[in-house]
């Protein structure tokens, strides 16, 4: 194996649950955060040789993924029951409740997808990912207030976009 | 109405419990008598518990290790690959560059360029042909006519523009004595580029 490759395993294996666990909160799908995960490192691999050691590696993994997954998001096509109760195969919701908790996430996808990146980030760090705003900032590379304002921002947008399914 | 709009804007903060001891007294009477914003804190309360739950979910070892195998075959497939895609390409590239109409132009002013310098040796004689390559690039019509011509007359002045630029003047009288727009050769260079883009 080469160097080269041997590098990138380590990255794969440092990263690879992060990647994956921020695509699956995102789109609430496993397929699809497999195809998230696929793509993204593949686009790594395709530019290895750009990087260097002062690459930071969490911040632009966080970023990439989120991106991407909301990329994914916009794409048409809706999700099954079966995909979500695959998903979340611990909950104890009856069929309907998970129905439109799925529907519900399906279009927390799509809204963030309308928000600002910015503000989809920042959502996506906060409530998804459960970082605190110290953290963010610093993946972000902005002030601690920057980024409450993004989340104060997008967390209204939502609420109100998402009035409908939030009785 | 100013207290109402300044309450509102701290619904996110009472719904993520970040406010200070005050402002959430403040809130908590102000709720209790306006329904908008109980309905707007409902709905964002109903947002973070969503989101918290979605927070739960993960990916599974397996799910990982499955992931980690098909990113490692994708690149080991994508390592294969250059080999023919490299043949590909250069295949490529060798079609484009025969069939290039600049690569053409090349070849002609390299053989115009090496027959001068064989055949002719008379300054009136070179001159002459200079004067007709000009008069012929002002009014031929095809690629390969503009290619000749051109080579022809960018050849003899060995790159002195001002000195080809004047001969071309000439030219254009003697062969068009009504042409009032004057055509430079960077024109025509553009428009045997357009030519070999269509």
């Amino acid at each position: 194996m080469t160097k080269e490759k041997e590098s990138f395993q380590e990255l794969i294996n440092d990263y690879s649950r992060k990647v994956l666990n921020t695509a699956i909160r995102i789109l609430g799908n496993r397929e699809k955060a497999l195809d998230v995960h696929q793509e993204v490192f593949l686009a790594i691999w395709r530019r290895w040789h750009k990087y260097d050691s002062r690459t930071n590696w969490n911040a632009y993994l966080y970023r990439t993924t989120v991106r991407k997954a909301l990329a994914f998001a916009k794409r048409p096509g809706t999700r099954t029951l079966a995909e979500h109760q695959a998903t979340y195969p611990a909950g104890k919701e009856k069929p309907d409740e998970l129905l439109r908790t799925a529907e519900l996430q399906q279009r927390i996808a799509k809204c963030l997808t309308r928000l600002s990146k910015r503000q989809a980030e920042v959502f996506v760090m906060s409530r998804m990912e459960g970082l605190k705003t110290e953290k963010i900032a610093e993946i972000l590379g902005c002030s601690q207030e920057t980024v409450r304002v993004h989340l104060h921002r997008a967390i209204k947008r939502l609420a109100v976009e998402l009035s409908d399914y939030l009785k | 109405m100013k207290g109402h709009e300044r309450i509102n804007d701290l619904l996110v903060d009472f719904a993520l419990g970040q406010l200070s001891g005050e402002q959430e007294l403040a809130v908590k009477a102000h709720l209790e008598q306006c329904q908008q914003c109980k309905c707007e804190l409902r709905r964002l309360k109903a947002l973070l518990e969503h989101t918290e739950q979605i927070r739960n979910s993960s990916a599974s070892p397996q799910m990982c290790r499955s992931a980690k195998q098909a990113i490692l075959a994708a690149v080991e497939a994508e390592q294969a690959e250059p080999a023919s895609g490299q043949s590909i390409s250069l295949e490529f590239m060798w079609r484009t560059i025969v069939k290039s109409r600049i690569t053409q132009l090349a070849a002609v002013v390299a053989i115009v360029l090496a027959a001068c310098w064989l055949t002719v040796s008379d300054r009136g004689e070179l001159e002459q042909q200079e004067t007709n390559g000009l008069a012929v690039a002002v009014i031929s019509k095809t690629p390969a006519e503009l290619v000749s011509a051109i080579s022809l007359s960018m050849v003899f002045r060995d790159g002195d523009m001002e000195a080809m630029e004047k001969q071309f003047d000439k030219a254009e009288k003697k062969v068009r004595p009504g042409l009032k727009e004057r055509i430079t050769i960077e024109q025509l260079i553009c428009e045997l580029e357009e030519c070999e883009e269509i």
